[in-house]
């Protein structure tokens, strides 16, 4: 929790959960006085380069106009929620101390979720430091302002927590689909049937070896082992040979894994 | 390049060619002619194993490896279609040498071997140059 009482005049550094520089997400401030500029640099890797300044250079500037912004925001409707004048309303948003602030804090805290341990702390802080406040508030009489105190700070707890995961999956890299299992052919007749066992029994001819690349699929949908692609080629006896568009042999295909000698996906690749 | 089918039978073949996990004996009987010549469409050395990619007597859409000591090399040029990749793998050193869709389409021989249309339309071409290349 913030130690610092804060300023009736600056309503952003009333805030308890304030830590986080009105920015939990991206903010760690884990003494609550100040903030971690050098962790927050790392975590600035998105590459936008403004006025040809340098990618971190670029960072550094988004993210401190986006929290100046940001506190401002925040401060304008925390000071409004509390009844005061127009003119306190004007000054609490436009308080140097809070764009600088609201500027350092979101710079500093940008690799606040780089770990989930950081995230939770952050989280505990904007819950009980927005509990912290809307409670001080309630004690005044702020009733609205206690409730809107009291939702920043769960939502920015909520929010904490959640994006080291958001983080996480936008990061996992590329799931891969492997095809489920293709069926063996079905033999139209018993002779066929027997071709097709025939080759179980009898294929020595290794098509592929090395470059196969039904591996991964095999191996996911049967189980490990070096497997390879299988010919057989059945010779048709008296089968009319040398003539345009008939054949007089079976070729079937399949897959066999070495190791355990299973056999599976079966093709005709030719047939009579 | 082109090779001379010298023996047809598992029995011209040096050990390292069998695998006891395969029904291959010195009986077996390989689809090639001897005293036939075969223009080799690729080439493949695998560990301690040669192997030439031929268009076999069984004609598939596709050319199928054979072993090299079934052979004897009567034209030593190489394609110039040919390029070569070489890598390691679980069986050891792997060098391949044949044309350059083989080489840099990931997948290319196993769609080949699927009759794949593309693939096969690829090879058809290649195997009509090579055979220009090097003609009877």
């Amino acid at each position: 929790m913030d130690t610092d009482e804060g300023q009736d005049e600056d309503p952003v550094s009333l805030h308890k959960y304030l830590y986080a520089g009105a920015n939990p997400v991206n903010q760690r401030d884990p003494s609550g006085n100040d903030f971690d500029l050098a962790g927050s640099l790392t975590a600035m890797t998105s590459g936008v380069t403004i006025f040809g300044m340098s990618a971190l250079q670029s960072a550094i500037v988004i993210q401190g106009v986006t929290g100046s912004l940001f506190a401002m925001s925040l401060a304008g409707i925390g000071a409004a929620l509390e009844g005061k004048s127009p003119d306190q309303i004007a000054d609490a948003t436009g308080s140097m101390t809070t764009m600088a602030f609201g500027a350092l804090s979101a710079i500093g805290g940008s690799v606040a979720v780089s770990s989930k341990l950081a995230a939770y702390a952050l989280a505990v802080i904007s819950v009980g430091g927005g509990g912290w406040t809307a409670y001080n508030q309630y004690q005044k009489g702020n009733f609205t302002a206690a409730v809107y105190y009291g939702t920043i700070g769960v939502l920015g707890g909520i929010l904490a927590a959640a994006v080291p995961y958001l983080r996480g999956s936008t990061q996992t890299a590329p799931t891969v689909v492997l095809k489920g299992p293709t069926p063996s052919v079905e033999p139209t007749w018993l002779g066929e049937q027997l071709i097709l066992e025939e080759a179980e029994a009898n294929a020595d001819v290794i098509i592929d070896n090395v470059d196969l690349g039904d591996s991964p699929r095999l191996e996911a949908n049967y189980g490990q082992g070096e497997w390879v692609k299988m010919k057989w080629t059945h010779q048709v006896q008296g089968a009319p040979t040398g003539v345009a568009g008939q054949s007089d042999h079976y070729v079937i295909h399949f897959f066999k894994n070495l190791d355990t000698g299973e056999s599976v996906e079966f093709k005709f690749k030719n047939r009579l | 390049m082109k090779v001379l089918c010298i023996a047809n039978r598992g029995d011209a073949l040096p050990t390292q060619y069998f695998d006891p996990r395969i029904p291959r004996g010195p009986r077996s009987e390989f689809v090639v002619t001897p005293g036939q010549t075969y223009v080799v469409y690729a080439l493949r050395f695998l560990s301690n194993q040669v192997w030439y990619y031929i268009d076999d007597d069984d004609h598939e859409w596709y050319p199928i490896r054979k072993p090299a000591p079934l052979f004897r090399v009567v034209d030593a040029r190489l394609s110039k279609y040919w390029g070569i990749r070489v890598a390691e793998s679980d069986h050891g050193s792997n060098v391949l040498l044949a044309f350059e869709e083989w080489l840099s389409v990931p997948g290319f021989y196993d769609r080949l071997t699927d009759r794949e249309d593309p693939e096969v339309a690829t090879f058809k071409e290649r195997k009509r140059q090579m055979d220009e290349e090097f003609p009877e």
